[in-house]
């Protein structure tokens, strides 16, 4: 019985990319340094354009912390010819979706259309990025808007706050220590003057990616893009920040009292920046921890053990270097200490035993799996050109990134798991307020 | 209706702490926060100082009998 | 070109050539205007796709949407089950749910979960059905597995056991989950918690179910004469003919009946008493205020609601979805997210959503939003409920709403299984067969009259539930007068949607006398208090900007008086001469009455817990519970005059730092100034 089933994966790993096909995409520069990606997809006619910023919370003025975000929201006021609040009526008049979110290292806005209003999207987004225009009252509404979003996701929610408590201990120096929904007080004291110098610094062509991706003519799209975006005067280079952070040298624990029913353990460890060899490999590392009902932690801490009734591993993807983050939420009546023991006992397994190779081989049958699904809707195949060509430096990624993953061996991920999930690491325990610390 | 009275900052005059900060939620003005600026003992008050000069009652008070309302819940399957 | 574009249809791959060559040379030629948007050139023709049905000899019917664009391929199964009301049993089917996929005759659970992750599958049960997605090159091994899912759970002991657990563990865990608390409660409170769609799965609950109630309900609603089996993507019909055969032509049904019995009930053998919902839930009462206490909450959620009866069959559904579109629904420039987001400032996201179902529909509008302006919010709300019910929409909003919805419906189709998604509900809901090919046409035939014809007839105001999970202590009274529920304008529920009873840890070795004497020993004792013959207290305070100063005189006897001042004029004045009071403002005077007059009468001192035994008919102590993470305890009194009041003292200094008074109605609207 086990033989066959390692050799049906074997045979999955094989073939892996076969049932795929490349995603084609024409590429170009505007003379003013703005990145175009085209990609024609005529099955439904509809078409997504996005424009990729490269600045994040991790651009941000330390005294401004959330600034990137809050300005994400601004962008939506309007500009020189659209006045406050049409910007979205133009999309939806027109049946179309807009949206945009903002990470540590990048922000990105997109429209989805029927495909004959290809250029009111372009339109739009020229008109963002030539001369975006931002009243008192647009202001003062978005900052009360975004501290009623970070009410919502971070403080009015159980757990709500781990990534921010994570951060914070997991970095010292480099910007990734604050989150992106910033601080509150730091919002407070934004004025007109930072308004501008951001919009100045970060909004200009030679700082930007716009995809247009589905239902076009290459060729007809290629010539919108250069009539809305070719008049945008480019800015200064950016220069991303070069702020070094040394090692983690030592673990940083902490208890959390929240207003939670159930501990939980949270994990985080340093890792290399996204595209690293060593990024993906703890990546699959963490899909092998808890991807699926036959992962590990799945199976030792659910299924087995029932101490938890949650578990998860992820990486936070950040091209300066991120964090892989694991977590356990305890099942009633199992303390955090005795969670924290099973989750470690599950990492010095893979360090010790490394992975068997009929495992590793069901990694990458859900990778494949992944990279089938991720082309299933032309939006999502929008972003994925954007990130790859913006922060990985290689729009050809969205085909051939998946030959990374399927580079790795079972060693690498050994190697990485007692490379990268050592003692330096960040260890909380959150705790029902008015829980003794045992 | 209920009426929650927060009192906090308690402090010594004439020998009896009193709380200097009284926050009311849900009183008939909505919520505020009284804050004790003076406390002033013994200094006299009579009856005089109470005069309603309410004019007599013609009529017997009908006194109702107060009692709290059963709770009502949304409406059952009928 | 990429391979995909070879699956272009012919026809779109021509137009979209004509445009290009159209409009090149304008591009070319034209001065780019700023000042306008772009004309858009001709809207594409929007193609609803094929679908093919067959059914099975023993009922099953089959739905196929072939599409070759991905090589994957989804499997559903899904059945026409009637919502029941599991009583006691809440739960059942959810339990049922979360065993399904946990071991069968053949295959223990690990043995499901790891052949599920091999093929890089995904498999997901629900209480209707089960789904599963995969790469067409695995469909054929992972199909036996899937068909073994929905034909042959084992429900073994162990998982039950560990299922449960898990379960019970989640409803734990929904007492810290404001959004948890405000789905549950919200559904609760809208439907009753005696209907199928607001029964709450509680600890309790939980604890009666057995493990044969969960295989009771799989037997009797997993039955290939109810089944619907569909098959999306790389498939055709003559392969799906061949695996439904295979895999599901032999599945007998089962056997297994509901007996009515003769008062009426009905048990389902195996499970116990069960009821079918008989008839939908229509609006009823008046508007009420629900709360769920958070206190100290960060946000408050809002969710007003109620029931509707109206099936998707209905012809006024489509003219519904439009109105809920204008109202809150999905745009941006809806009337909700306009007001309280982009003017007010209030909220991240005002949503409103509005549900046809066949069995029972339902209206909610929600919002999370900060302590200080949710009764402002809720009012705001209400106020757009109303507004549509009462004024015609633009034109403006009207074509906003429709082309937004014919978009939605285009950019739907993107997906494969949106086509799959018709066909079902079709059969289940019993549409008209052109029901999705007329749906752009019939959208574009909507008017401002439709519009506002479905806001009459579909949203209910003045039956609202208005849930609010967040500070009750903050909130409880600003939120009353949205209530019309005269006696009891704000119900308190907890987190399991049950009437809310405040709980105390037991104090045994102490009385209630005893925690207010240590009260009155704490500020100075009895001796020093007896030597305030009288009083006079000096308080300021701000009340709509304008700074109020409060002169209270304090005299023999339980005599009072009180003065407040703004600006230098005396705004009201209260005197209490020791039988009767009375209370003068720009009203005009007036006699103080009942709770008013009581109230002095408790309050008119400078320490009224010295008086108590005079208006204290009964007290007790209730016990300890906590104030901002201090233990505290709570003395209960019930006043000669009627009403109650709460005491909360600091176990530690023994200080007061609470009261509750809870009064009728009528007598809120007294002011008073007595500590």
């Amino acid at each position: 019985m086990k033989t066959n089933i390692t050799l049906l994966a074997l045979m999955l790993a094989a073939t892996a990319t076969a049932q795929r096909s490349a995603i084609a995409y024409t590429e170009f520069d505007l003379d003013n340094g703005m990145h175009v990606i085209l990609h024609q997809d005529n099955s439904t006619p509809i078409v997504c354009v996005s424009v990729m910023y490269h600045v994040g919370s991790k651009n941000e003025d330390p005294t401004r912390r959330g600034f990137a975000h809050f300005f994400e929201h601004l962008l939506f006021e309007g500009s020189a010819n659209i006045g406050r609040g049409e910007f979205s009526k133009h999309v939806e008049r027109a049946g179309g979706v807009l949206n945009a979110n903002t990470t540590a290292d990048r922000t990105y806005y997109y429209e989805v259309l029927p495909s004959n209003q290809i250029e009111l999207g372009l339109w739009l987004e020229s008109e963002r990025m030539l001369h975006a225009k931002v009243d008192q009252k647009g202001v003062d509404t978005q900052r009360e808007v975004v501290k009623e979003e970070r009410r919502q996701r971070y403080e009015n929610q159980p757990y709500g706050t781990i990534l921010l408590e994570v951060l914070d201990r997991a970095y010292d120096t480099h910007p990734y220590k604050w989150p992106t929904i910033g601080f509150m007080e730091d919002l407070n004291a934004a004025s007109e003057a930072d308004y501008q110098a951001f919009y100045k610094k970060f909004y200009v062509p030679n700082n930007a990616v716009l995809v247009i991706a589905g239902d076009i003519d290459v060729a007809q799209a290629r010539a919108l893009a250069t009539k809305y975006f070719k008049e945008i005067p480019r800015g200064a280079d950016v220069v991303q920040p070069s702020v070094v952070e040394a090692p983690l040298k030592g673990e940083r624990r902490g208890v959390v009292h929240d207003r939670i029913q159930l501990p939980a353990v949270v994990l985080g460890y340093r890792i290399p920046p996204t595209g690293s060899k060593d990024y993906y490999a703890v990546d699959l590392l963490n899909r092998l921890l808890s991807s699926g009902n036959s992962s590990r932690l799945n199976i030792a801490l659910k299924d087995q053990q029932q101490k938890a009734v949650a578990t998860g591993a992820f990486n936070l993807p950040f091209e300066q270097g991120g964090l892989a983050i694991l977590y356990a939420i305890a099942n009633a009546g199992v303390d955090a200490a005795a969670l924290e023991q099973a989750m470690q006992a599950e990492l010095e397994r893979v360090k010790r035993d490394g992975v068997p190779k009929d495992e590793f081989a069901k990694l990458v049958a859900q990778l494949e799996m992944e990279s089938v699904q991720d082309r299933s809707r032309i939006a999502g195949i929008a972003s994925d050109l954007a990130r790859c060509h913006m922060l990985m430096g290689d729009a050809r990624l969205v085909n051939s990134e998946i030959d990374r993953y399927l580079a790795l061996t079972p060693d690498d991920l050994k190697r990485a798991a007692s490379t990268y999930f050592g003692n330096d690491r960040v260890a909380l325990h959150y705790l029902p307020v008015g829980a003794k610390q045992p | 209706m209920a009426i929650t009275t927060d009192y906090s900052d308690y402090q010594e005059a004439g020998g009896v702490r009193f709380p200097r900060t009284i926050t009311q939620i849900g009183g008939p003005s909505g919520d505020v926060t009284l804050r004790v600026t003076s406390i002033d003992m013994n200094t006299g008050l009579k009856s005089e100082n109470f005069v309603t000069n309410l004019p007599e009652r013609v009529v017997p008070e009908h006194k109702e009998p107060i009692e709290e309302n059963p709770m009502e819940t949304p409406p059952q399957d009928e | 070109m990429n391979a995909l574009n070879m699956k272009a249809t012919s026809s779109t791959a021509r137009r979209a050539a004509c445009t290009a060559l159209l409009i090149l040379p304008l591009i070319m030629n034209a001065q780019l205007d700023r000042s306008k948007p772009p004309v858009p050139a001709q809207p594409p023709a929007v193609h609803v796709g094929e679908h093919k049905t067959f059914t099975l000899p023993n009922g099953l019917r089959v739905i196929v949407v072939e599409n070759r664009k991905l090589s994957l391929v989804s499997v559903q199964v899904r059945f026409d089950m009637f919502p029941i009301v599991q009583k006691k049993h809440a739960n059942a089917i959810e339990l049922m749910d979360e065993l399904l996929a946990a071991g069968t005759a053949k295959h223990s659970k690990a043995d499901i979960d790891e052949r599920i992750d091999r093929m890089g599958a995904q498999l997901a049960t629900g209480p209707e059905g089960v789904y599963a997605s995969v790469l067409s090159k695995h469909l054929s091994a992972m199909l036996p597995l899937f068909a073994d899912v929905v034909r042959n759970p084992a429900f073994p002991e162990q998982e039950f056991q560990s299922a449960r657990q898990r379960m019970t563990s989640e409803v734990k865990q929904r007492k810290d989950d404001p959004s948890a608390i405000a789905e549950a409660v919200g559904r609760a409170a809208i439907f009753s918690k005696s209907h199928p769609y607001g029964e709450i799965a509680t600890t309790k609950s939980l604890g009666t179910l057995q493990r044969e109630q969960a295989a009771a309900c799989h037997a009797k609603f997993f039955r290939p004469e109810i089944g619907y089996l569909v098959f999306v993507g790389d498939i055709n019909e003559k392969e799906a003919k061949a695996l439904a055969k295979s895999h599901f032509g032999d599945w007998k049904p089962s056997q297994r009946y509901v007996v009515v019995h003769e008062d009426g009930t009905q048990t389902l053998d195996g499970f116990g008493e069960v009821r079918f919902l008989d008839k939908p839930r229509v609006p009823s009462g008046p508007r009420r205020v629900v709360m769920v206490d958070r206190p100290g909450a960060a946000q408050s959620i809002i969710r007003i609601g109620f029931p509707l009866n109206l099936h998707p069959k209905d012809n006024r559904a489509l003219a519904a979805q439009v109105m809920n579109t204008i109202l809150g629904g999905g745009v941006f420039n809806a009337r909700l997210m306009q007001n309280l987001r982009e003017d007010k400032g209030w909220t991240y996201g005002c949503y409103a959503n509005l549900e046809s179902d066949r069995f029972n529909g339902y209206f909610t509008a929600s919002a999370s939003v900060r302590t200080a302006v949710t009764d402002s919010a809720v009012a705001e709300m209400m106020k757009e409920l109303e507004r549509m019910r009462t004024t015609k929409v633009t034109t403006e909003e009207l074509d906003l709403a429709k082309q937004f919805m014919a978009g939605s419906f285009g950019r739907n189709l993107e997906d494969p299984r949106t086509i799959a998604r018709f066909a079902l509900n079709t059969y289940l809901n019993e549409l008209p067969k052109d029901h999705y090919s007329t749906y752009l046409k019939r959208l574009d035939a909507i008017t401002s009259d439709d519009v506002q014809a479905a806001a009459e007839a579909f949203l209910h105001p003045d039956n609202a539930v208005i849930l609010v999970v967040g500070d009750k202590n903050k909130l409880q009274a600003r939120l009353a007068p949205l209530s019309w529920n005269q006696g009891q304008p704000v119900m308190e529920l907890d987190a399991d949607g049950d009437r809310y009873v405040e709980t105390f840890e037991p104090v045994r070795d102490r009385t209630a006398e005893q925690v207010i004497e240590r009260h009155l020993e704490a500020i100075g004792g009895r001796a020093a208090i007896a030597r305030i013959k009288d009083m006079r207290m000096g308080l300021s305070t701000e009340m709509a900007g304008t700074p109020v100063e409060v002169m209270q005189w304090y005299g023999p006897d339980g005599l009072f008086r009180s003065q407040a001042k703004a600006n230098g004029a005396v705004i009201q004045e209260e005197i209490f001469d020791g039988q009767r009071g009375l209370r003068r403002n720009a009203m005009g005077t007036v006699e103080l009455e009942d709770h008013d007059l009581a109230e002095v009468r408790f309050n008119g001192h400078p320490v009224p817990e010295l008086h108590y035994a005079k208006e204290v008919e009964r007290a007790t102590l209730s016990g300890r519970t906590s104030i901002d993470g201090k233990p505290v305890l709570k003395v209960h009194m019930v006043l000669f005059a009627g009403g109650t009041v709460g005491d909360y003292f600091d176990e530690q200094s023994g200080l007061k730092l609470r009261r509750v008074e809870l009064r009728s109605r009528r007598a809120a609207h007294g002011d008073h100034h007595g500590l």
